[in-house]
């Protein structure tokens, strides 16, 4: 077996498919990949994404590689062995899971390596991590199988057919809210605080082994002396499927939960030039800096206002209701500029227009609190997405502002704080006469 | 590679056998009674004669409807497991040989033989003995993809016999071959044949000649006739089409088989 297995890893097609397909997983993993941190919560999410969106396509290919007897012509070969025939199909299906295997080993070590260099944190969340290289496994075997079963090219687009549905499913959220829970490809992301559902993922991982194990046992039905053991081996898997759908039905598809209060550890950052305090979650610190950085400035500029504070903590539940001027640290850990996205967000507490709408008859008002958001993000251009009439007036405002030296411009947060809490603009606010 | 012993009843009878393929009202073999013995035995005829469907139902690819068939001592149809252990003891070489063009010959012939349950340890010097003995041995690192028609019928013949087997069937194994490929290819035939059973199928009465110690003639699925070459030469009339003796022989035969099929 181990030099027929030799054989078909030095053979099989998939030798030029799987590069192929491990620079594609790599592509989606990166592009999970938070760009400033990096946590093995988030390596988790990019893999099982990776493994989720190319599970399909695996499938195809592997059903693909399986109709090489049939592509071959090699049936007479295959019909006068002296081995049982799910047994000849055996070494290329292990061939193809070991080729797979290694494609996900590669996937890994890359998004690890790429998070190593930013400064990786917290340990692997092993289940969802065992789960992104089942899946890929799983349809591996699903494609051998449907080609087993099918003996016609038609395996290929059947095959990839099974994941393209349970794309419906859980992408585009269709179908019955039991079927969506319990379906395999992933939606799992670990916002902060929060981590992979043990219950769920084990549920699912059962799941994967069983739908595995029953397209290996419906493959094998085609073969007449195997009928009676491959119909008890696919009511076995039967099981195996419906008892991992039911606990992650049970979970109703939750596939994170929060992690103890007690367990989150919390830095403290100090901006060395205003004295602003930051309270943060730990792997925040690759960016601890540039987070003091923007905030100090943002605290300055209030300083001689009654916002001013000294001290702002992230809160893992925080949202926006109630929540007073510069209260809570608002951090996204999958922002491009974590720093400036936290400014951006932290603003929603402060500038009256973002929530309640522009005040009533003043014609600069949006985009005078468009100027005052990219000023104190510290940005030279206006927010993206924002449309005015006039840019030029605009943008003429916000590097009016820029250029005001650091005690006018305090000064002028002071003047202006009815303003900037309401939006109520005036170009002549900006410096115009 | 060590031959394998002589066996003392004959290694393939058939007793009207009948072949029918799907509904298809017109059997493929008709009431068909033979005998293959020690050495090779050619099946001869013309095309759709029933010379494939005869093949495949002594290598059990293709089941019989009616009468009795004995492979090697074992009474198809069999169970499984008898067939497998069946398997391991017949050589066959299909008239398409199917192979994956990115293996070398040994990868091949290994394969072939892990295909036959060859012992693992084994298998190296059993792919490497059939390669030498179909000459290919300078050939043995070269992918199946790059060799010439020839080659790959000796490819095929190797694959066939690296499990040492009792009975070796190799359907039409001189077509598509030169002169010249055919007489090396024949060379290689009367070597492997010595102690085993080897069912050639053939429509080139010169291959019969040169290698076949028992000729069968098939005829619309029927026998036309069984015997040795010198017997069948007896049958040559001077009427009969065909360039030689043996030509006319088998001429004469297929005329008489079919005035009598169309009589009944």
């Amino acid at each position: 077996m181990r030099r027929v297995l030799g054989l078909e890893l030095r053979r099989t097609s998939l030798r030029y498919s799987v590069p192929l397909l491990t620079l594609l997983a790599a592509a989606v993993a990166f592009q999970a990949a938070h760009p400033q941190l990096a946590t093995w919560a988030n390596i988790s999410t990019s893999m099982l994404r990776a493994a989720s969106a190319l599970a399909p396509f695996i499938a195809g290919l592997c059903a693909w590689e399986a109709l090489r007897a049939r592509r071959r012509r090699m049936q007479a070969t295959d019909g006068t062995a002296a081995r049982p025939a799910p047994l000849i199909r055996l070494p290329q299906l292990l061939g193809a899971l070991i080729w797979l295997a290694g494609s996900w080993v590669v996937v890994v070590a890359a998004t690890a390596i790429r998070g190593a260099t930013v400064g990786l944190f917290g340990s692997p969340e092993v289940l969802p991590l065992l789960q992104s290289l089942l899946l890929p496994l799983a349809f591996a075997v699903l494609g051998v199988c449907t080609a087993e079963l099918l003996t016609s090219w038609i395996a290929v687009p059947a095959s990839t057919a099974f994941g393209l549905a349970l794309y419906l499913l859980t992408f585009a959220g269709t179908g019955p809210d039991a079927l969506r829970w319990a379906d395999v490809l992933s939606r799992f992301a670990a916002p902060d605080g929060w981590t992979s559902n043990p219950v769920y993922f084990t549920g699912v991982i059962v799941e994967t082994v069983g739908l595995a194990a029953l397209f290996a046992a419906l493959g094998a039905l085609r073969h007449r002396p195997y009928r009676y053991p491959s119909a008890v081996a696919a009511l076995l898997a039967g099981a195996l499927v419906v008892a991992g759908a039911g606990l992650a039905i049970g979970q109703r598809g939750r596939s994170t939960t929060a992690l103890p209060e007690a367990s989150l550890t919390l830095i403290t950052v100090v901006d060395s030039r205003n004295r602003v305090e930051l309270r943060m979650l730990e792997h925040y610190r690759p960016v601890a800096a540039q987070l003091a950085e923007a905030w100090g400035r943002v605290s300055a500029l209030f300083a001689d206002t009654p916002l001013a504070f000294r001290r702002i903590e992230q809160r893992i539940d925080a949202d926006h209701a109630d929540a007073r001027p510069f209260e809570r640290l608002y951090l996204n850990p999958g922002a491009t500029d974590v720093a400036d996205g936290s400014i951006a967000e932290g603003l929603q507490d402060v500038i009256g227009c973002f929530r309640d709408g522009p005040a009533q008859g003043a014609l600069f008002s949006l985009d005078g609190a468009a100027v005052v958001q990219s000023w104190l993000r510290g940005s030279r251009d206006l927010p993206s997405g924002f449309h005015t009439p006039d840019p030029q007036r605009t943008l003429e405002a916000l590097r009016w502002l820029h250029e005001l030296p650091e005690h006018d411009a305090r000064a002028w947060v002071t003047a202006h704080l009815d303003q900037i809490l309401g939006c109520d603009w005036e170009p002549e606010d900006f410096g115009r006469p | 590679m060590t031959m394998a012993a002589p066996h003392a009843a004959a290694p393939v009878e058939a007793d009207s056998i009948v072949v029918r393929y799907g509904r298809s009202s017109t059997p493929a073999v008709s009431e068909l009674s033979f005998t293959l013995t020690q050495g090779i035995n050619a099946l001869v005829g013309r095309n759709g004669a029933g010379k494939s469907t005869v093949m495949n139902a002594v290598v059990t690819l293709q089941a019989i409807q009616s009468g009795r068939m004995r492979v090697l001592d074992a009474e198809l149809p069999l169970a499984e497991g008898p067939r497998r252990e069946l398997m391991r003891q017949l050589g066959y070489l299909p008239q398409a040989l199917g192979y994956v063009p990115s293996f070398t010959v040994t990868e091949f012939v290994e394969y072939a033989a892990w295909l036959k349950r060859v012992p693992s340890a084994a298998v190296p010097r059993a792919a490497a003995e059939a390669i030498a003995a179909v000459g290919l041995s300078d050939r043995a690192t070269s992918k199946l993809g790059k060799l010439s028609g020839g080659m790959l019928r000796r490819a095929g013949i190797a694959m066939a016999i690296a499990h040492d087997p009792r009975l070796l069937v190799l359907d039409e194994p001189t077509a598509g071959l030169d002169p010249e490929q055919r007489i090396r290819f024949r060379a290689t035939l009367r070597e492997v044949a010595a102690e085993r059973c080897v069912l050639i199928s053939s429509h080139l009465i010169e291959d019969v000649h040169a290698v076949a110690d028992r000729v069968h003639i098939l005829e619309g699925g029927r026998l036309a006739f069984s015997g040795s070459v010198e017997q069948m030469r007896a049958h040559a009339t001077d009427d009969a089409e065909g360039d030689s003796e043996l030509e006319r022989a088998y001429t004469a035969l297929v005329a008489r088989a079919r005035a009598r099929d169309d009589s009944a």
